[in-house]
């Protein structure tokens, strides 16, 4: 029986190594408990209970991370949280 | 005030006291843009981050995702502004009606309203929970208003889910 050889593509090295994004939303006095939960899951698609999860967080420890990946994506959350008004920023993860 | 949904979906605020409409129709005026505080400004336009190491992504933040950011709530503004136009008088009370497809653009404007009314006067969770409400005095007012939005927000998220 032949043996045939297979050439295997070349690995490219990943570009994705970099310490991912971060979106975090901060604690505001001013935003209804039951807005920041609505907008959490318009935005990211969670379920009531995972929207509420993230709402007390921010609540009770004055943030909570929402998101992390590629900076692209995590800059789109921001700008949809922003444009419902919530404290929305972008971090970078640590090394 | 009396909230309910219409056969048509619409959302009705009914028997609103002429008063209270006065603070209702003030929502547009507070939250016009062009007469923003610099709290309020900052509240409303926050940066894309606070890390000093990424001064380019702030800038950037500035000057294309503000833009749509202040188009955005402009939009909600006008939204409002109209349906407020069509409030009507009913046996010396008011009534509000606001179609499905405005509600989101309540909710924002509702929003807003609110973030600028504490965001000028600083306030923190004790003063929004404060009882004193006299509405003659500037701050009474504000927490009064605020507490009206608020109201006026949870009917509407309670029947939009």
């Amino acid at each position: 029986m032949a043996t045939e050889t297979i050439e295997l593509p070349e690995l490219k090295e990943s570009t994705s190594t970099s310490p991912p994004w971060t979106v975090v939303v901060h604690n505001d006095p001013v935003n209804l408990m039951s807005y920041v939960t609505r907008v959490f899951r318009k935005v990211f698609g969670y379920s009531k209970d995972r929207a509420q999860k993230h709402m007390l967080e921010v609540h009770h420890k004055g943030r909570s991370i929402l998101w992390s990946g590629e900076r692209e994506r995590a800059e789109l959350y921001v700008q949809q949280l922003q444009s419902h008004l919530l404290l929305a920023k972008l971090e970078r993860s640590p090394e | 005030m009396e909230f309910s949904v219409s056969r048509s979906r619409s959302f009705r605020f009914r028997k609103i006291h002429p008063l209270i409409a006065e603070f209702i129709l003030s929502i547009p005026d507070t939250i016009d843009m062009d007469q923003l505080s610099e709290d309020a400004q900052a509240r409303l336009f926050p940066p894309a981050t606070d890390d000093p190491q990424f001064d380019a992504l702030r800038n950037e933040w500035k000057a294309y995702v503000e833009p749509d950011l202040h188009e955005h709530f402009r939009s909600a503004r006008e939204v409002v502004a109209a349906d407020l136009k069509q409030m009507r008088e009913v046996k010396g009370m008011v009534e509000l009606e606001i179609a499905p497809g405005h509600a989101e653009a309540w909710l924002n404007a509702l929003n807003q309203a609110r973030l600028v009314l504490a965001s000028d006067l600083d306030f923190d969770e004790q003063k929004l929970s404060s009882t004193n409400a006299d509405v003659t005095t500037e701050t009474g007012s504000r927490v009064f208003r605020l507490n009206l939005f608020a109201f006026m927000q949870e009917c509407l998220i309670d029947k939009m889910g």
